[in-house]
C-alpha cells in the first residue's frame, strides 16, 4: 500500500517536471516557428514548480535527503542521540504543522476573496494549496521518522536512496 | 531582543541536526512570535510567493540537463576530451572544472545551476582520480559563485536599479574582478593538487592523435556549450529557456546518438533532479522569510547607524562593511541581501568617496562568497547532493578556497581600478 | 508574546497604531515622495497616535500582487500598487488594461475620481481592502530596438514583452507584434541580448529601471493610462476611530493631488533625461494613432463580457 502511494507520488512529481520542460520548450519553439507564444506557459510552469518543490520536500523526508549538519549530534549515541534526534523532529514537525494550518487559512481566505492568477485567470488558491499539502505530507512522514529514530535508525534508507 | 532570539534559535536548531531550511523557518517563526507583534501569516505567504519566480526555474532545468548529460554519455565524452588535453597536468581536472564553471556560471548567471550541471559529473570524476571528496566537491561550488560577478548577472541588474547606476556599467565592472577570482582559485587548486599529489598514474602527456580522437568522439557533446552560449548571447532565448533547450538536446543525443539513455535512466534522472531541487528550493524559500523578518525589524538600519558612529577612516569602514557583508552572506540569499542592504550601505560609502559602481562589485562579490559559506551556502548544498559528499566534508574542503576568495575580495575592495578601469574606458 | 502594536499609549490619548506601507518604487519616484508627505501629515495630525513606516524598493514584497495579498491578509497595512495588478483580485479593474481607453489625463481623472472610480474602490471592501484613492504611473509608451515607429509595419513581427495581462498581450498581438509576457527580473538582460525587441512601460520606469540602456527608440503611444491605488487593510481601517479614519482619507486625498502633480512633472523631466541618455523619442502621427485604434478594436470585443459590458460602457461614456 505504502509502496503504491510512493509510486503514485513519484509519478506525479516526474510528470510536473516533464510538463515544465514541454511548456518552456514549446514557448521557445512557438516564439520562433509560429511567431507567437501562449501567454500562460511561464505561469503554469511556475505553479507546477511550486507543487513539485513542496511535494518533493515531503518525499525527501522519506528519503532523509533534507540537508542538515549532523556533526554535533553524531557525537552522541544511545538514548542521548534518540532524544536529540527527537527534539529535532519535533521542531520540524511544529514548523510544518504551522505551515499546514496557516497555509490552509491562506487558501480559505483566497477562495473567499476570489483572487485569480494574472495570465491564466485560474483561482489563485489552486497553486497556493501546494504549501499546506506539502507541509501536511511532511508532518505525516515525520511521525514515521520519529518511530524509526526510536528503533535506532538515523541514516538514509539504503534501498530507496537515489542512485547516481 | 528579537534579533538575539532569531540567531540563538537558528544556532540551536542547526546544532541539533534540524535541516537547514527548517532551522531558518523555525527561528523566523520563534522571533516573530516571541519577539514582536507582527502577524505570523507573512511566513506562509512567503513560503508560496518566494518560489513564484520564473528565473528560479533555471536551477532545476540546468540540474536536469547536467544529470542527463551524466547518464547519457555526454559528460563522459567531454570529460575524456578534457582529460586528454590537461589530464596529464597535476590538478588538471580541478582546473578544467574551474574554467568550465566560469563559462557556465557566466552565462547562466546562477551559481547553484552551475554546480549542478558541472559538479554533477566533475565531482565524481575527480573523486575517481583520488581527489579528496571534500576538495573535489568544493571546487565547482566555489567556482560556480563567480557567475554573479561575470555578466550577465541578475544581482547586478537589481543593484543597478536600487543604487541608480547603469546596469551596463555594472556588467563591465564585473568582468576583471570575476576573472581575478577565477585565476586565484585555479592557482589555489594547483597548489593543493601539488601538495596532495593529484596527478595521473602514468604522468605521460597524451598525443595529438588521442586528443583528436577524443575531440571527434565529443563533437555532439560540444554543441551543448555552443547552444547555451550562442543561444543566450545571440538573443535566441533567455537563460531559463536555454536550460530547457539543453535538457531537450541532452535527451536527444543521449538517447539517439550515444544510445546510453533508457526509459529507466531518464526516469531516475527526473526523480534525482526533483529531490535535489526540492531540498535546495525549500532552503531558498525559508531564507526569504528570515530576510523579511530582518527588514521588518529594521536591523540593517540599526547596523548602519552603528557603523557610521564607529570610524571616519575610509579604509577601516570598507573593512568593517566587508566583514558585515560576509556575515550577512552566511545567512541570506544574494538577491534579498542586495535589495535590503544597498539603500542602507550605499550612502555611507559614497560619503567616503567610493564610486557606486565599485561598491556594487564589492557588494555582489561578498554575496557571491556567501554562496559557499555555511550554514546557508546554496552552492555547498547542491555540491553535497550532486556529488554525494557529506556537507561537513565540503565545509572543510572549501576553507582554503574561501580564504582565497576573501583575499580576492580585499584586492577588489582596495584596488578600485580593477572594477573601474574597463568601465571608465567604455564610458 | 509581547502586547500588540502599541496597546494603550502612555499619554492616555486612546489606542496607538502603526502603519507600514510597502511599495515597489525607488525613493526618488513621485509615489514615494508623496507617501512621505502622507506619513508626515498622519503622524503630526494624529498627535502621535499613528506612526507610519515606509518600505520602498520592494524590500518587503518584490511584486505588487504579493503586496496586495499581504494587505488583504493583514500582513502589512498599506501598499501602492499599479492598478493592473489589482485585476487579479477584482476583475472590474481589468477595464483599465484596455488600450486607448483614455485620450488624456482629464478623461482619466474624471472617471477615476468620479462615481465609477469610487464604486470600484468601494467594491474592494469585499476583498478586505479599503481602496482610498487613485494616483498614477502615467501613460504607458512603446519602446523597441529596431527603429522609430512611424507606421504599423514598423512594429509588426517584433518580439514584444508584455505584462502578465491577457488584455495587454491580446492588444500587442492585435497590432501584429509577437507578444508574450516575460519575467520582469530577467527583462533587462533579455532586451540587451535581443531575446525581446520591444517593451512598454510608463516613462518613469524606463528611466528609473535603466531600460534606456537597452532600448533605443521610444514612441509616445500612450496606449494605456496606468493608475495606481492607495490601499489599506480594511479591518485595520475599520479599527480606527472615526476621527482617525477621516484623517487617513484626507491625507490620502492630499497624497493623490501631490503625487499626480509630481508624477506629471517627473514624466517630462524623465523624458528629457531619456533623450539626453540617447534614446530617440518620437510622437506617432494622428493617422498612425487612428490605425492603432482600429487594429485593437477586436480586443474590446474579446474582453467585453469578462470585464462587464455595462462597466465598459459607463467608463466610455464618462470619459467622452
Ligand atoms: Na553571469
Ligand atoms: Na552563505
Amino acid at each position: 500500500m505504502a509502496k503504491i502511494f510512493a509510486n503514485v507520488e513519484k509519478g506525479i512529481l516526474v510528470s510536473t517536471l516533464v510538463l515544465m520542460v514541454v511548456l518552456i520548450f514549446g514557448q521557445v519553439v512557438g516564439r520562433y516557428i509560429f511567431q507567437s507564444a501562449p501567454s500562460w506557459t511561464e505561469e503554469i510552469a511556475r505553479y507546477l514548480h511550486i507543487f513539485q518543490v513542496w511535494i518533493g520536500a515531503s518525499y525527501a523526508v522519506k528519503l532523509r535527503e533534507h540537508i542538515r549538519v549532523d556533526a554535533f549530534i553524531s557525537l552522541f549515541q544511545g538514548i542521548g542521540r534518540k532524544i536529540l534526534e527527537s527534539i529535532s523532529v519535533i521542531l520540524w514537525f511544529s514548523l510544518v504543522l504551522f505551515l499546514a494550518i496557516f497555509g490552509t487559512a491562506l487558501v480559505m481566505d483566497t477562495i473567499s476573496y476570489g483572487q485569480r492568477s494574472p495570465a491564466m485567470q485560474i483561482p489563485m488558491w489552486l497553486p497556493m494549496v501546494a504549501v499546506p499539502i506539502g507541509s501536511l505530507g511532511m508532518a505525516v512522514r515525520l511521525v514515521f521518522q520519529l518511530i524509526e529514530i526510536w528503533k535506532g535508525n538515523y541514516e538514509k534508507p539504503k534501498s530507496e536512496g537515489i542512485v547516481t | 531582543m528579537s534579533v538575539l532570539l532569531l540567531f540563538g534559535t537558528l544556532l540551536v536548531c542547526l546544532l541539533i541536526g534540524v535541516p537547514i531550511a527548517i532551522s531558518l523557518g523555525v527561528s523566523a517563526l520563534t522571533a516573530i512570535y516571541f519577539g514582536t507583534t507582527l502577524p505570523l501569516g507573512t511566513i506562509v505567504q512567503k513560503a508560496f510567493t518566494s518560489l513564484d519566480s520564473f528565473p528560479l526555474l533555471a536551477i532545476p532545468f540546468f540540474m536536469l540537463a547536467g544529470i542527463l548529460m551524466g547518464k547519457g554519455g555526454v559528460s563522459k565524452r567531454l570529460l575524456h576530451l578534457a582529460t586528454s588535453m590537461v589530464g596529464w597536468m597535476t590538478g588538471g581536472l580541478s582546473m578544467v572544472t574551474i574554467v568550465a564553471c566560469m563559462f557556465f556560471a557566466a552565462i547562466s548567471g546562477s551559481g547553484p545551476a552551475t554546480v549542478a550541471a558541472i559538479g554533477g559529473f566533475m565531482i565524481p570524476a575527480m573523486i575517481a582520480k583520488n581527489y579528496k571528496p571534500g576538495f573535489a566537491a568544493s571546487v565547482p561550488a566555489a567556482a560556480g559563485s563567480i557567475g554573479v560577478i561575470i555578466p550577465p548577472s541578475i544581482p547586478f541588474v537589481i543593484y543597478g536599479v536600487t543604487a541608480n547606476v547603469s546596469v551596463g556599467d555594472m556588467f563591465i565592472a564585473g568582468i576583471i574582478p570575476g576573472m581575478l577570482i577565477a585565476v586565484l582559485l585555479m592557482v589555489t587548486a594547483y597548489v593543493i593538487s601539488v601538495k596532495n599529489n593529484y596527478r595521473p598514474e602514468d604522468g605521460s602527456k597524451t598525443t595529438g592523435k588521442e586528443v583528436f580522437r577524443a575531440l571527434n568522439d565529443a563533437k555532439w557533446a560540444l554543441f551543448i556549450p555552443v547552444i547555451i552560449l550562442g543561444g543566450i548571447y545571440g538573443g535566441i532565448f533567455s537563460p531559463t529557456e536555454a536550460a530547457v533547450v539543453s535538457v531537450v538536446y541532452a535527451l536527444i543525443i543521449g538517447a539517439f546518438i550515444y544510445k546510453e539513455l533508457t526509459w529507466k535512466t531518464v526516469y531516475d534522472s527526473f526523480i534525482q533532479t526533483i529531490i535535489i531541487n526540492s531540498t535546495t528550493m525549500i532552503i531558498i524559500c525559508l531564507s526569504v522569510s528570515f530576510a523579511h523578518f530582518m527588514t521588518l525589524v529594521q536591523l540593517p538600519d540599526q547596523i548602519s547607524s552603528y557603523l557610521t558612529g564607529l570610524t571616519t577612516n575610509p579604509i577601516f569602514i570598507l573593512l568593517v562593511i566587508n566583514l558585515l557583508l560576509l556575515l550577512v552572506g552566511m545567512f541570506i540569499d544574494t538577491i534579498s541581501a542586495v535589495v535590503i542592504l544597498t539603500p542602507v550601505l550605499l550612502p555611507i560609502v559614497t560619503e567616503f568617496g567610493v564610486d557606486p559602481v565599485h561598491f556594487g562589485v564589492i557588494l555582489v562579490a561578498n554575496l557571491a562568497i556567501g554562496f559557499v559559506t555555511p550554514p546557508v551556502g546554496v552552492n555547498l548544498f547542491v555540491a553535497s547532493t550532486v556529488g554525494k559528499v557529506k556537507f561537513e566534508k565540503i565545509v572543510v574542503g572549501v576553507l582554503p578556497l574561501l580564504v582565497v576568495m576573501i583575499f580576492a575580495l580585499f584586492i577588489i575592495t582596495y584596488v578600485p581600478a580593477l572594477s573601474m578601469w574597463l568601465t571608465e574606458m567604455y564610458r | 508574546r509581547p502586547d500588540s502594536a502599541g496597546g494603550d499609549s502612555e499619554d492616555g490619548g486612546g489606542e496607538s497604531y502603526k502603519i507600514s506601507i510597502a511599495h515597489l518604487v525607488s525613493e526618488d519616484q513621485s509615489s514615494h515622495i508623496a507617501a512621505e508627505s502622507f506619513k508626515e501629515k498622519v503622524e503630526e495630525e494624529s498627535d502621535g497616535q499613528i506612526t507610519v513606516e515606509i518600505h520602498p524598493n520592494g524590500e518587503l514584497y518584490p511584486s505588487d500582487r504579493e503586496a496586495i495579498e499581504a494587505v488583504q491578509q493583514g500582513n502589512v497595512e498599506m501598499t501602492i500598487p499599479a492598478v493592473a495588478s489589482i485585476s487579479s483580485f477584482n476583475k472590474d479593474f481589468m477595464v483599465f488594461d484596455l488600450p486607448f481607453l483614455f485620450e488624456n489625463y482629464e478623461q482619466a481623472y474624471q472617471v477615476l475620481d468620479g462615481e465609477i472610480g469610487q464604486g470600484l474602490l468601494d467594491d474592494l471592501t469585499e476583498q478586505n481592502i479599503k481602496g482610498l484613492v487613485f494616483a498614477e504611473n502615467g501613460f504607458r509608451h512603446l519602446s523597441n530596438n529596431e527603429g522609430p515607429v512611424e507606421s504599423l509595419e514598423d512594429i509588426q513581427g517584433l518580439k514584444m514583452r508584455t505584462l502578465e495581462s491577457p488584455v495587454h498581450t491580446a492588444t500587442f498581438n492585435a497590432l501584429g507584434m509577437n507578444a508574450s509576457p516575460f519575467a520582469f527580473g530577467e527583462l533587462y538582460t533579455a532586451l540587451q541580448q535581443g531575446t525581446y525587441d520591444a517593451m512598454e512601460a510608463p516613462v518613469s520606469l524606463f528611466y528609473t529601471n535603466k531600460f534606456f540602456e537597452v532600448q533605443d527608440y521610444l514612441t509616445l503611444t500612450g496606449h494605456v493610462y496606468a493608475p495606481t491605488a492607495l490601499l489599506m487593510n480594511n479591518e485595520f481601517y475599520e479599527s480606527l476611530s472615526p476621527d482617525l479614519q477621516e484623517l487617513v482619507v484626507e491625507a490620502s486625498e492630499e497624497y493623490r493631488k501631490e503625487q499626480r502633480e509630481l508624477a506629471r512633472k517627473q514624466d517630462s523631466e524623465f523624458l528629457e533625461e531619456l533623450k539626453a541618455e540617447g534614446m530617440e523619442v518620437n510622437e506617432p502621427s494622428d493617422e498612425l494613432m487612428e490605425s492603432f485604434r482600429d487594429e485593437v478594436e477586436p480586443v474590446y470585443e474579446e474582453f467585453k463580457e469578462e470585464i462587464g459590458a455595462d462597466l465598459l460602457e459607463d467608463v466610455q461614456n464618462a470619459s467622452e
